[in-house]
């Protein structure tokens, strides 16, 4: 088990490594962070949106005169309006999904509960909202569809009638040769159907913004929390006519991200129109009901026919599925997510054949956006549950029969049959150390005793192995689409030494909590020889300040490696320019300056020394001295950290799609209430892998958000529909958002492989995979295995539990003997 | 979502049906209810506020009376949108002598849009006993009419309501109901 101290005090070991304490809880703790809502411009007018009450109905009529004449309103906007304004937003997809049409407000049609139709400003927040009672819309409800599975039938209702049906996307990925597989296995598990559910991450802080539309200088202010600006530029700049560089983003502090705050930027389009026609700034703080139904949810994926073939060892050979991903009413970030899962493949194992028929569909529900572990851990879940039945059926031990089908640690760099590469790892020894933490032996002698003493409690032990797969190739994109201009990946960051010889950096990224200024801190106090808390790392992102390239952000288990390579680059660049001036300073050879403790000096002679307000004076205020070197330093270092990536092949969509794997391998025991299906966590385990760790106790604290995560989504988060789209828990009434009360202790560890592949030796992590969602299934499956039925969903709560130890005669999975 | 509900009530069936019947007294008897305006003798709107967990909303409503057969049945169907939520429901009510006073069975259908429908599904059977209960109690005190006569209205959060308009109402409900 990890122990975790927090070190202040100075060494002469690297500050890489440390639990240095956060920066950001300075402010954070003393309740001095600046977040959206406490934006306040001059004349600002906040906004309430009208939304439809409607899962699908075309829209009449719209009528706001009722409000405009409310004393206090300033402006409204309507669909029909946003139709003249703004040009529909452009679509990731090929047709025929990328013909669909998709405005900032509902134009024509609403099809989702909750779809802004119409927008309000007023003098005050609750002002807007009655006047927003006073538009009056006539709606013609259509009939829902909800299912993502039959939506693809021809005679379901259609949502966007340019693309003709609710097939937003469809390919087939084929590795290896699967019907040889299916031919030469010695069994062939099938699985009829697998399901994984529909949840959010229900970050503390809502969406929110305050936006400006200067009319004299055409420029777009935009405080907010979205964590991705620079994809919000690339739809909403085309979309409304402004040039980038009139786009202006600006962000602190971040409530929590978790990817569904990437596609806020529909919502920003419309504070900027209303913005532009009142004259006025227009602030808007989503209500919590506004964000349960109509900011963004995580993708629910069904996988059908399920085919997985399996030698007499427990050598799995592969599988093949059908996939139907339901990307709720519009493709706001989608369909990226039908080529994203596609990083884990084959997931911790060794499969190799594969084959998988994707299709993503259009439903009456909230758009999905990319929530934590986006598309992967649908994928990974998918894989695990496999492993658990084929181990169920075949009558293997689920721990050799993992370790028998995992990537070996002699396998990396390990080469997927989609052409990733895995980078580094060692999944036995993690998957040795979760189960030391929760005593294996013991807990399967616990286990046993239960079964033979008539207790009506029954334990179940599970086993996740999940991948986070870290730095995304952009090229992959192409896969889904050829004809997108994307490929790569890269982040910029910018480290200057200032006029009294500060260290400063600012970063293109965009923290929501991952603690980027102390990461940040840490790695240029070791470039520079400096203390962390010297290194000043500017808070936020700010468009016009801080640089940028079109993928910055925060955003896919990235920052380690892009972030933290930039800020490498950038420091080292600026290491190297100390060492030019000083050289020129100290009358030396630039080999032999050496620098530390905030100076430059001659090595081997402590006499022969500049501090850096020395050298920040020649270069700033005494550049005579330098002569023609002054043209060249100039102590502001940009350098933007690229990845070393090809553009995958699109025909036969190989490539590799991410540079980075970390791994987690989780393990827990529960026990189950026979009576009521309760399942209370006994012991949980957390063993992760993610390269070189920058900072431990940043790491911990992922790892318990990732865990905290993946249980609340296991046991009790869930977001139902009626079949008339009618979202049926979208409050913290009915949605039960994990709390710490509902969080067992969680004991962790860590096996650390350093990636060959980053600049720094680590990996992106955070998303955490999934992990939990695999284990808990796995445990719920195991107390089950006394008789009783199979775990194909995600999502089970205490009566699904109940009714899965009374199901018999269920056999969703059947196995064919060759 | 179905509920229904049964109650004795201590007046004759024709003046109860009499009461159910005309807009201006039941713009009158709903509780919760301002702003009635009687646009003739089967039509009328009405500002109703619904009281839910998370506080009161306000729905502008218009409710017409028909299927009028004297003494007997009367229906009430209304629809009304405030801000983001939507409401439509019928009324069926059935009257019928019971001694010297009259017994009502009545079945509401109402279908709740919007974030209500969270909250909704749960509270609007008991919601709409209560609108039901306020109303016969107004039409007894209108009619000079006693306390009820026998009061079986059923428990509509339990066994007499159907929740069928819930997608999966054992999954969800989790039966926490």
């Amino acid at each position: 088990m990890s122990s975790i101290e927090t070190e202040v005090a100075p060494t002469t070991e690297p500050w890489v490594g440390r639990s240095v304490p956060r920066k950001e809880d300075r402010r954070l703790l003393k309740g001095q962070g600046a977040f959206t809502d406490d934006i306040w411009m001059h004349r600002q007018g906040y906004v309430h949106f009208l939304r439809s009450p409607h899962g699908h109905a075309r829209i009449v009529s719209i009528d706001t005169s009722r409000a405009e004449r409310m004393t206090g309103v300033y402006a409204t906007l309507t669909g029909e309006e946003v139709a003249e304004q703004q040009d529909p937003y452009f679509q990731i997809a090929p047709a025929p999904g990328g013909d669909l049409k998709d405005y900032c407000l509902a134009v024509g049609k609403a099809r989702y509960m909750g779809e802004p139709v119409a927008a309000v400003m007023a003098e005050t927040r609750t002002l807007a909202r009655d006047a927003a009672e006073l538009i009056d819309v006539e709606y013609e409800p259509l009939p829902a569809i909800t299912d993502g599975v039959r939506a693809a039938d021809p005679d379901t209702p259609v949502l966007h009638e340019e693309i003709g049906s609710n097939v937003a996307w469809n390919g087939v990925y084929d590795y290896g040769d699967i019907d040889w597989a299916l031919e030469n296995a010695d069994h062939v598990v099938r699985i009829d159907r697998l399901h994984f559910h529909r949840f959010t991450s229900a970050p503390l802080e809502c969406s929110a913004a305050v936006v400006s539309w200067d009319p004299g200088t055409g420029v777009v202010e935009i405080h907010s929390n979205n964590q991705m600006p620079q994809f919000a530029a690339q739809f909403m700049g085309p979309a409304i006519g402004v040039p980038s560089q009139r786009l202006h983003f600006v962000s602190q502090d971040i409530g929590g991200g978790f990817g569904i705050k990437i596609t806020s930027y529909t919502y920003l389009t419309a504070l900027a129109l209303i913005s532009r026609k009142a004259g006025r700034p227009a602030k808007w703080t989503e209500y919590r009901s506004e964000h349960m139904a109509a900011s963004a949810h995580g993708n629910e994926r069904t996988f059908l026919d399920i085919e997985v073939p399996v030698m007499s060892d427990g050598t799995i050979l592969g599988f093949r599925m059908k996939a139907f991903d339901d990307a709720g009413a519009y493709l706001r970030y989608e369909p990226l997510g039908a080529v994203i899962w596609a990083q884990v493949v084959a997931g911790p194992y060794r499969l190799k054949h594969i084959n998988v028929d994707y299709t993503e569909t259009l439903t009456n529900k909230c758009p999905c956006g990319p929530n934590r572990g986006y598309s992967r851990l649908q994928h990974l879940w998918f894989i695990e549950r496999v492993v658990d039945l084929v181990a169920r059926e075949l009558e293997f031990d689920p721990v050799e029969l993992r370790r028998r089908n995992y990537v070996q640690p002699e396998d990396y760099p390990y080469v997927t049959p989609n052409d990733c590469v895995y980078d580094s790892g060692d999944l036995p020894q993690m998957l040795d150390k979760a189960l030391a933490l929760i005593d294996y032996d013991g807990a399967r002698r616990r286990q046993a005793d239960t079964r033979s003493n008539g207790s009506r409690k029954r334990i179940g032990i599970g086993i996740g192995s999940t991948l986070d797969s870290g730095t995304n190739n952009f090229g992959q994109a192409r896969i889904v689409n050829p004809g997108l201009p994307f490929s790569g990946n890269g982040e910029a960051a910018h480290v200057k030494l200032d006029l009294y010889g500060e260290v400063s950096v600012r970063l293109g990224t965009v923290p929501q909590g991952q603690s980027h200024e102390t990461t940040a801190a840490q790695t240029v106090a070791d470039i520079l020889g400096m203390d962390p808390d010297t290194v000043d790392v500017v808070a936020g992102h700010d468009t016009i300040s801080n640089v940028y390239v079109g993928f910055s952000g925060t955003y896919a288990s990235q920052f380690a490696v892009t972030g933290l390579g930039a800020a490498i680059g950038a420091a080292e660049k600026l290491r190297e320019e100390i060492k030019v001036v000083a050289a020129v300073a100290l009358q030396a050879d630039v080999d032999e300056i050496e620098i530390g403790g905030g100076a430059a000096r001659v090595a081997g002679d402590p006499e022969r020394e500049i501090p850096f307000i020395g050298i920040a004076n020649l270069v700033y205020a005494n550049n005579a001295v330098l002569g023609d070197l002054a043209d060249t330093v100039s102590l502001n270092c940009r350098y933007v950290y690229r990845p070393p990536f090809e553009v995958p092949d699109v025909e036969t969509k190989r490539g590799n799609l991410t540079l980075t794997y970390a791994s987690q391998v989780h393990a827990c025991v529960v026990e189950i209430d026979e009576d009521t299906g309760a399942v209370e966590i006994l012991d949980y385990a957390a063993v992760d892998e993610c390269g070189r760790r920058i900072n431990p106790q940043v790491i911990e604290g992922q790892v318990h958000g990732a865990t905290a995560h993946g249980i609340g989504a296991a046991l009790y988060e869930a977001l139902h529909y009626s079949d008339d789209g009618q979202l049926l828990n979208g409050n913290f009434f009915d949605y039960h958002a994990i709390t710490a009360l509902d969080m067992p202790h969680i004991k962790t560890d860590e096996v650390e492989a350093p990636s060959p592949f980053s600049p720094n030796g680590a990996k992106g992590m955070g998303e955490g995979g999934g992990a939990p969602l695999s284990t808990l299934c796995s445990a719920i499956q195991d107390a089950l295995d006394e008789g009783g039925g199979v775990v194909v969903d995600t999502h089970n709560t205490s009566e699904d539990v109940w009714r899965l130890l009374r199901a018999r005669g269920d056999r969703p999975v059947q196995v064919m003997a060759r | 979502m179905r509920a229904h509900g049964e109650r004795g009530v201590a007046i004759a069936p024709a003046d109860l049906w009499r009461a159910l019947s005309d807009p201006e007294a039941l713009g009158e008897a709903l509780p919760n209810v301002d702003l009635v305006d009687v646009h003739d003798a089967d039509r009328f709107s009405a500002s109703v506020r619904f009281a839910t967990g998370v506080g009161v909303t306000p729905l502008r409503m218009e409710f017409t009376v028909s299927d009028r057969r004297e003494g007997e049945h009367v229906r009430i169907a209304g629809s009304g949108r405030g801000g983001d939520h939507a409401v439509e429901l019928e009324l069926e009510l059935d009257v019928a002598a019971q001694g010297s006073g009259s017994t009502v069975h009545w079945t509401a259908d109402v279908r709740v849009l919007g974030p209500l429908r969270s909250l909704g599904q749960r509270v609007i059977p008991g919601l709409a006993k209560g609108q039901v209960d306020a109303v016969l109690a107004a039409a007894e005190q209108r009619a000079g009419g006693g306390a009820p006569t026998d009061d079986r209205a059923e428990a509509v959060a339990g066994a007499g309501a159907d929740q069928d308009e819930v997608a999966d109402p054992e999954r969800y409900l989790g039966g926490g109901m």
